[in-house]
């Protein structure tokens, strides 16, 4: 559906972007993620055909966004990171003049416009003045303007910022809506925990390379080689320590309270199996035996050296 | 209409310059667009009361003209205050229609829709049109009824050429809306150029000052009378309208016929302009505008 094929921008002699390859399927919510100035809006914005690339392209539903600009727009949904809206309109009439730019016939146009401030809960603002909405209202309007033409590619840049937790978790809710909805959804950030819980996969971008992509608990096994086991246990786990220091795959261990014990474990998930089995039967009192997966933050911080262009 | 939007030659864009004057448009919505902005006004009684106050004004004002100065009243003068009128009314309602957007930061979704430059540029154009008519409109109605009131007196009074006087009124009618039309896509392109409205606004009245005002005035002190002439060239064509061969610092210019030619020089020119603000929307869809002041700075960081 989306593909970018060796996408890169160069300002003058600085490459933002190097070059960048990847494959997105309807339904795909894609995260991106990088530190600021990673080059996140560069490749959003060469995407959306609004900037020129260095090289290579990006093909949306077969359509190239260098030569195809025209029709690559009308299937996409753009949201800047930083954007105004026409202030002295009403919230209808906002999304009454984008829904003509891409040529809404005007017989279907209000049934459009409420079905798109239903889906981003403005429809009590329909009347009101663009100019009378919080920070967080005009985002999701520009979210619902990004909706009027039923896109199948939306491209939204740090979206999430200015918005309050209540109004963070429901555009969250409402992007993981639009997945299932069968749009391709690129969403950036730079606040990583934000991503983990909804996207299908992310992809890491710093210095305008993608560092790794894939779905968020793949590229965590994948960049975290050790697996971090926690065991909770009845008693006090002294006895235990003593007894796992000489079994195999223990890499290392740590009490990190009187009932809890962390270790690192190199085994894979037989070894993991076998290890939980073993405890049991020798009649150790297991509460609890999670493996802690690597979080987002962990894999961001591994993954990037903090460099900043 | 070719959908590619880079690497097209000159004549596939000016192609696309005249599909986007000829065709559905869906960028004329912004005509509807900045009608709402205009007639939404919060308190819309106090808004139509000043309104009607400001038409008798202006209509009192005519009458009293034709009362007092019935004899001394010329035709061209009338258009020569028209012009004036139109040139500072224009730049006036027109500076912000691009500039606004960058200012704001609403052009890229702008950009972003699917219309070719050349449709937003004469959008952007024609968005004005209602009210830059409100107010020619407005000025337009008493002015023609003076000047037809005008042309019967010469008819009348001294019997030379019949036809000339009303034939002349229309002509110099034309002459003062091609102008018009020029002065728009002039002001269009400015506010392409520019960033912010104040930008925009002082480049706009300071280029038609310097254009209709500083350059024949200096032109005429220093003696190139002629070159001065070329330069007012919709007030001297309204002058040659009217059978008057002489402009306004006094030079006879030309034969009678130069008039005809002016119209669609203006047209021309205008499109030109449109067609460079095409080109400067082109500029920007493909982000070659953008951040110019912030690349700067990020430079020096780097
Ligand atoms: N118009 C421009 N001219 C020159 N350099 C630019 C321009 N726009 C962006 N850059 C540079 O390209 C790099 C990537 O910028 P970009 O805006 O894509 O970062 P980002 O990942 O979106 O960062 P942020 O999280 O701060 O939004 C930066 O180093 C920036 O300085
Ligand atoms: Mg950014």
């Amino acid at each position: 559906m989306l593909e970018v094929k060796g996408l890169g921008k160069d300002y003058g002699g600085f490459t933002a972007v190097k070059t960048l390859d990847f494959n997105l399927e309807p339904g795909e919510i894609f995260g991106f993620i990088g530190s600021n100035g990673a080059g996140k809006t560069t490749t959003i914005k060469m995407i959306a055909s609004l900037l020129e690339p260095t090289r290579g392209t990006a093909v949306l539903d077969g359509f190239d966004v260098r030569t195809q600009s025209i029709e690559v727009r009308r299937r996409l949904g753009y949201m800047p990171d930083f954007f105004g809206l026409y202030e002295d309109i009403k919230v209808w009439e906002y999304l009454d003049f984008f829904a003509s730019l891409y040529s809404v016939s005007a017989r279907e146009r209000p049934g459009v416009i409420d079905t798109v401030l239903e889906l981003t809960d403005l429809s009590v603002k329909k009347d009101s003045f663009v100019s009378e909405l919080s920070r967080g209202m005009q985002q999701r309007l520009c979210l619902a303007k990004c909706l009027v033409h039923d896109p199948q590619l939306l491209l939204l840049d740090e979206p999430a910022s200015g918005l309050d937790p209540r109004a963070r978790s429901e555009l969250k809710g409402l992007i993981a809506e639009l997945g299932a909805m069968g749009k391709t959804v690129i969403v950036s950030s730079h606040i990583l925990p934000e991503l983990a819980d909804f996207c299908t996969s992310v992809g890491i971008i710093e210095q305008g390379e993608l560092k790794a992509m894939g779905p968020v608990a793949e590229i965590s096994q994948a960049i975290v080689e050790e697996h971090v086991i926690e065991i909770r246990l009845l008693e006090s786990v002294d006895e235990l320590a003593e007894f796992l220091k000489e079994k195999p795959h223990i890499k290392g261990l740590e009490k990190t309270g009187p009932k809890t014990l962390q270790i690192e474990f190199e085994g894979g998930e037989a070894q993991q199996a076998e290890l939980l089995k073993y405890l049991i039967d020798t009649g150790y009192p297991v509460i609890e035996f999670i493996e802690r997966t690597a979080n987002l933050e962990d894999v961001f911080l591994k993954v990037t050296t903090g460099a900043v262009q | 209409m070719s959908m590619e939007t880079t690497r097209m030659t000159t004549s596939d864009k000016l192609k696309e310059l005249f599909a986007a004057l000829s065709t559905t448009n869906p960028m004329m919505a912004e005509v509807k667009r900045v009608n709402r902005k205009l007639f939404n006004v919060g308190n819309w009684k106090a808004g139509m009361t000043a309104g009607v106050i400001l038409v008798g004004i202006i209509y009192l004002f005519f009458l009293g003209m034709i009362a007092r100065f019935y004899d001394a009243i010329e035709a061209k003068w009338m258009l020569f205050a028209l012009m004036a009128i139109m040139f500072i009314v224009i730049p006036v309602n027109l500076n912000g229609v691009i500039s606004t957007e960058h200012e704001k930061r609403s052009f890229e979704m702008l950009l972003v829709a699917p219309l070719t430059p050349s449709q937003i540029a004469a959008a952007k154009l024609l968005r004005g049109a209602g009210a830059f008519l409100l107010t020619v409109g407005l000025l337009l109605v008493p002015a023609i009824w003076l000047l037809i009131v005008q042309a019967i007196k010469v008819t009348s009074m001294t019997g030379y050429n019949q036809v000339h006087p009303v034939f002349g009124l229309i002509s110099g009618l034309c002459v003062v809306v091609s102008a018009s039309v020029l002065s728009a896509s002039v002001s269009v392109y400015i506010s392409s150029r520019t960033r912010t409205i104040a930008a925009s606004m002082a480049s706009a009245l300071g280029l038609h000052f310097v254009a209709l005002v500083l350059v024949p005035v200096i032109l005429g002190i220093s003696g190139m009378k002629q070159v001065a002439s070329i330069v007012t060239f919709p007030f001297t064509t309204l002058g040659i309208a009217f059978g008057d061969v002489t402009d306004l610092s006094g030079t006879v210019v030309g034969p009678y016929s130069v008039w005809l030619v002016s119209i669609p020089f203006w047209l021309g020119l205008a499109v030109v302009f449109m067609y460079m603000t095409a080109e400067q929307i082109r500029r920007s869809a493909r982000g070659e505008t953008g951040r110019r002041r912030l690349t700067k700075g990020e430079g020096e960081n780097a």
